[in-house]
């Protein structure tokens, strides 16, 4: 009954979009947007669910949305729906604060350049606001970051290093009409097509995490040949030399490494003042339209930094994503947990859309029935998420020693067999004994 | 559930101090217990001392393998 009234509710709302002034950030390879909209009931009931929408053009990139009202953050469910906090009475207004960010809606047009080309993009947004209600007044600005267009839509105008589209009055629901910006962009199009991130505790007081990353240039793809010796006189371009990854500041025993082995062309500094390390990292090559790479990083890090207890509970609280780069995007993501062995009743909570795949087992050193993995998948992350994770398990305290004593029994056991067979009689004569002839 | 930072029973900062004492400890009682295996005859040794020789050294050889693993970075 609740349910059929909420439904009935949402369906005869009569909201109205009074306001809403957007903002288009189109100077990297992910699409953001920031939108501001002032919202009326002019209908009879109060209203307490929004329904909000994708840009027309874009909605199948949607890879976050999250909205606001104030500095309170609104229940979002999976079709957009919206919750608030108190009901809209008639003739109330809310202004809510609208994020969204898009993943492959800056294309790079066209889709293969030469190395000495400058990088295109096309951006094609929606003229009006996209929403089920009616707007009175919509005003949109796309950033590019650049004056080099290449060609507009007539709907739009370039002011500065922004393209301003016409402001649009009284339209219903459901308006779209296609705006394009088509200008230059070189900011490094990387994406991390594959993420495996594993965190492996140890109640010896570590917490290890390796981050392997399969990270790939989707900017437009290089056509021809590379030439190094074209390379070394170019200063900018659509390639990617470097990249900077952010680390707890308490890690230490970092490394960066692929397949081949370490890899040298890195620098890790400590910035104290905003308690994080920063890991400069340069791959082996540098990274053109349509590459790929693959590297490894790890560190460790004291197990207070992550871990916390009470009595024989347990909850392990990271950052469920390393900050791979500024503004990463993660494609494909995997998680795993490796958990002490004899661990129960393992639970965990995230902030972001995360699915739990059925336990694995590991043997590592000193281990006799396995460790437990717990094991997540995801796709897209975005830097926006600021994913965490906590996960909870209990542990009885007592098995720390399980470790100590497998090597003690170890070594106990090498001896024993060693005084057995020093016992033994190796002679082949009759079994007359050196002492007792002395004697 | 009050919860509180989880620290190592033992000071991370210690293992290496230890791996260094009690393997030396080990391998010094081991090394006495193959000198009384290899010199002395089978019948002057008495078995009660071989078994608490063989037991110490194998205390202190397994901790010290142990708190040698956590030292180099093996998280057991």
């Amino acid at each position: 009954m609740r349910l059929y009234c909420l439904l009935l509710a949402l369906i005869s709302a009569n909201l109205v979009n009074e306001k809403v002034t957007r903002v288009f950030d189109a100077t990297t390879q992910l699409l953001k947007t920031s939108a501001s909209v002032q919202i009326r009931n002019d209908g009879k009931a109060s209203v307490s669910v929004i329904q909000l929408s994708a840009d027309a053009f874009n909605a199948d990139k949607l890879i976050f949305l999250d909205a606001k009202v104030g500095n309170k953050k609104l229940k979002i469910d999976g079709n957009l729906k919206a919750s608030l906090s108190s009901p809209l009475e008639p003739g109330q207004t809310v202004t809510l604060e609208i994020e969204e960010i898009y993943h492959g809606s800056v294309k790079p047009f066209p889709t293969e350049i030469k190395q000495a080309d400058k990088q295109l993009v096309l951006v094609e947004v929606n003229l009006y606001y996209t929403s089920p209600y009616k707007t009175e007044t919509s005003t949109a600005k796309i950033n590019i970051g650049t004056k080099k267009t290449e060609s507009l839509s007539k709907t739009g105008k370039l002011e500065g290093s922004a393209v301003k589209l016409e402001e649009k009055k009284d339209f219903e629901g459901g308006s779209s009409q296609k705006s394009r910006v088509h200008f230059e962009n070189n900011s490094p199009f990387l994406v991390a097509e594959r993420l495996e991130r594993e965190v492996e505790v140890s109640h010896w007081g570590n917490v290890a995490v390796t981050d392997k990353v399969w990270v790939k240039h989707t900017g437009a793809t290089l056509k021809g040949s590379f030439s190094r010796f074209d390379f070394q006189r170019q200063d900018i371009g659509p390639f990617i030399t470097e990249w900077t990854m952010i680390l707890p500041l308490v890690a230490k025993d970092v490394y960066y490494r692929d397949l081949i082995g370490n890899i040298s062309t890195s620098a890790l500094r400590q910035d104290y003042r905003a308690d994080e390390t920063v890991l400069e990292l340069t791959p082996r090559f540098p990274m053109f339209g349509g590459w790929r790479n693959h590297y490894t990083i790890g560190y460790n890090v004291p197990s207070a930094t992550y871990l916390s207890s009470d009595a024989s509970k347990y909850q392990l609280k990271v950052p469920a994503t390393p900050e791979l780069y500024n503004e990463f995007i993660i494609e494909n993501y995997f998680l795993k947990f490796v958990l002490p062995e004899g661990v129960t009743d393992v639970d965990f909570k995230t902030n972001f859309e995360l699915e739990r795949k059925p336990d694995e087992s590991r043997y590592t050193f000193l281990d006799t029935t396995g460790r437990t993995v717990v094991v997540f998948e995801g796709k897209d992350v975005s830097f926006k998420h600021a994913a965490k994770i906590a996960v909870t398990y209990n542990w009885n305290s007592i098995l720390i020693f399980k470790e100590p004593l497998l090597a003690i029994s170890g070594w106990a056991v090498f001896f024993l067999v060693l005084l057995f067979f020093a016992r033994m009689d190796y002679s082949i004569s009759a079994p007359v004994s050196a002492d007792k002839k002395k004697n | 559930m009050a919860l509180s930072p989880y620290n190592s029973p033992i000071d991370p900062s210690l293992y290496s101090t230890l791996a260094f004492f009690l393997m030396i400890a080990g391998l010094g009682s081991s090394a006495y217990f193959f000198v009384e295996q290899v010199t002395k005859s089978k019948n002057v040794r008495s078995l009660s001392k071989d078994f608490s020789l063989a037991l110490v050294s194998a205390i202190f050889m397994g901790l010290g393998m142990m708190f040698t693993m956590l030292t180099v970075g093996i998280y057991v």
